[in-house]
């Protein structure tokens, strides 16, 4: 079984979301090894971009300052080859960081580095389906977003991703507030009627009370703002215990 | 792929999946209502009373003089508000007010395009937030007091160089917090599908007014040359004449300092295949995919991306593409002035630049017609303030 299918198997998933290279590459590479014995189920990697649109401020300045440390895709393939976990990885990159590496020594390199899928937050389905058969043949889930206002296009989405679906919380970049219960609700029950894959919700989870309250009807809650200020606060070790916190 | 999206293989939607909805409900809204006759009736309308169309289609005698070559400017400076902009923001704006919204936002770098939305806004009693760069706030401090003026709320951006980009940025930024209420106006050629083709068919008035201005005239264009940056005033003149391959088509783009520099805006020139701000183009980007700082003098130029279509148009070889540095615009901008009594807009100066390149080289005395996208009136303190070689942003 493969270590997505696995964070969900029998449990609600936790998921975390860091950048990387953010304070550095050594804490990022830090944080990693500690994974398994985190409470995180499923980390997303973060490769820090110029221009990320789907980001709030929090992420987006710590992408920026990594970046102005000098962070590339070439630096975070280096540093993942230094991490070992029997947790699942998976990419968190803007698709102009993927066209300028080239698609496929992109997706080879990650299944190298053990990176198990991937999500492209300013690459919607219509944009996806060339990418997507490639993931396919490197084996790498294209977990696909699906917003409340995905609607009518919902059912496209759902027919072609893989690995889980992220489910997003809040209308608005990371960082904001969560739609209401009810447009949640709504949204996760037609995705569960329309796929057997597990549902996360990202968007809007920051601490322990949204999290109970996303597990009562999705597979996996999603952290990331939060986390983002954790690791910029406490060093890995510490950091970890404080995520435990967020999740219990 | 939607292929509606696409000029070639430039275009597209790589925006945030929340985003999507808005800008289907926008292509939906453009083909059923800016093609009905009731809101082409009402636009051609306040277009010609309000923003005083059709612009003039200036013979310059003593440039012609100058440069031995027929010198015809598109006098876009003319229009209310003082550039181009003021169409293709009224449009939208009328657009989003018969779409039931209340609320527009809107980028700006030299503040042209924000004046023009927050105008179209307080004309059709919109709410209106314009997002604007830190460095572009203090250069332009004259468009932000007018903004503010008509009502808009003016909100700078610090990140980055505190230019166009970020500007835009942030403006996606927010769009996507209250996607379901705002429309967002955007101000140049670019952006996901269908905003860059919407700026085209609202700018294309310009290109359609010149053709018969110039038959009116008994006049058959040789070249047609306009300035650069997202390229909305450029896609505007240039779309009348695309069809006609006996006409060369001209885009002039800012040099900066020099394209041998690391501080210019040449994004066709120096640019490579990328993503930003939603769309497929050519961009000003590192090896990785970070989009690089850009430079020029003129803040409606400073953008390291470019409208898809003059992607594509460069793609296919239609137009040329060429670049003017800072030095050569601010000269160009002091000879029509001298010469015509017309002060044109920094970005405009550009594409009149390009004449000093241009005219010694052709055999046969020629009709180049110039779209003088702006008037310079924003501009006076960079102008009094210009020392050859300054940096800005």
């Amino acid at each position: 079984m493969d270590k997505i299918a696995n964070a969900f198997k029998g449990k609600k998933a936790n998921i975390g979301y860091i950048v990387a290279g953010y304070p550095s590459l050594e804490y990022s590479k830090e944080f990693l090894n500690l994974l398994d014995d985190s409470v995180l189920d499923i980390i997303e990697i973060g490769i820090p971009y110029s221009d990320p649109l789907a980001d709030g401020k929090l992420i987006a300045n710590a992408a920026f300052q990594a970046c102005h440390n000098g962070v590339n895709t070439t630096k975070v393939f280096d540093m993942l080859k230094g991490v070992k976990t029997s947790k699942a990885l998976v990419f968190l990159v803007y698709y102009n960081i993927i066209l300028a590496y080239g698609e496929d020594k992109f997706l080879r390199q990650s299944l190298e580095c053990g990176i198990s899928g991937i999500l492209v937050p300013d690459m919607p389905y219509e944009e996806s389906c060339e990418f997507a058969l490639k993931c396919q043949q490197y084996g790498i889930s294209l977990i696909r977003l699906i917003a409340p206002t995905s609607t009518k296009r919902s059912k496209e989405i759902l027919s072609g991703s893989s690995g889980f679906i992220y489910a997003v919380g809040s209308l608005g970049v990371t960082g904001g507030e969560q739609s209401s219960l009810d447009r949640l609700k709504d949204m996760i029950e037609f995705i569960k009627d329309n796929t057997n894959l597990p549902v996360a919700i990202g968007f809007g989870v920051k601490n322990a009370s949204d999290v109970k309250k996303v597990k009562e009807y999705a597979d996996g809650a999603i952290i990331g703002t939060k986390i983002v200020e954790i690791t910029s606060k406490f060093d890995p070790q510490t950091a970890h215990q404080k995520i435990k916190e967020l999740f219990e | 792929m939607n292929a509606k999206a696409y000029f070639g293989k430039y275009g597209g939607q790589f925006v945030p999946e929340t985003v999507m909805s808005a800008l289907n409900e926008l292509e939906v809204a453009y083909e059923k209502i800016a093609s009905s006759d009731e809101f082409k009736a009402e636009l051609n309308e306040l277009l010609r009373d309000y923003v005083g169309r059709p612009s003039p289609l200036y013979h310059a005698k003593r440039l012609s003089e100058h440069y031995g070559h027929d010198i015809y400017l598109k006098r876009e400076d003319l229009n209310h508000t003082g550039a181009h902009k003021i169409n293709n923001a009224l449009a939208q704006a009328l657009l989003a007010k018969k779409m039931g919204k209340k609320k527009v936002l809107a980028e700006t770098g030299a503040g042209q395009h924000g004046v023009a939305t927050a105008t179209a806004a307080a004309l059709l009693g919109l709410e209106c937030d314009v997002y604007m760069g830190e460095c572009d706030t203090k250069r332009q401090a004259l468009n932000v007091y007018k903004m503010q003026l008509l009502g808009a709320n003016v909100v700078p951006i610090s990140d980055g160089l505190g230019t166009l980009k970020e500007a835009t940025t942030a403006a996606i930024q927010a769009w996507v917090n209250e996607i379901e209420t705002r429309f967002y106006v955007i101000g140049s050629a670019v952006g996901p599908h269908p905003y860059p083709k919407i700026v085209r068919d609202f700018q294309s008035i310009i290109g359609t007014e010149a053709k018969a201005q110039l038959d009116e005239k008994g006049v058959k264009a040789d070249y047609i040359i306009a300035c650069v940056g997202g390229g909305s005033n450029a896609i505007g003149i240039f779309s009348a004449f695309l069809d006609d391959l006996s006409v060369n088509i001209i885009g002039v783009e800012a040099a900066g300092l020099g394209i041998e520099t690391k501080y210019h805006a040449a994004t066709l020139t120096k640019g490579a295949d990328g993503i930003i701000h939603g769309m497929k183009t050519i961009v000003l980007q590192d090896e990785f995919g970070m989009i690089l700082p850009v430079h020029s003098i003129s803040a409606g130029l400073d953008y390291p991306g470019v409208g898809p279509e003059h992607a594509h148009l460069q793609d296919i070889g239609r137009v040329s593409y060429y670049a003017v540095s800072d030095d050569e615009c601010i000269n160009a901008l002091r000879l029509l002035s001298k010469l015509e009594g017309i002060i044109p807009a920094i970005e405009s100066s550009h594409a009149l630049a390009y004449l000093d390149k241009l005219c010694p080289t052709l055999q046969k005395r020629s009709n180049i017609v110039v779209n003088v996208s702006g008037r310079g009136d924003k501009d006076m303190h960079t102008i009094m303030d210009y020392k050859k070689g300054t940096i800005y942003g």
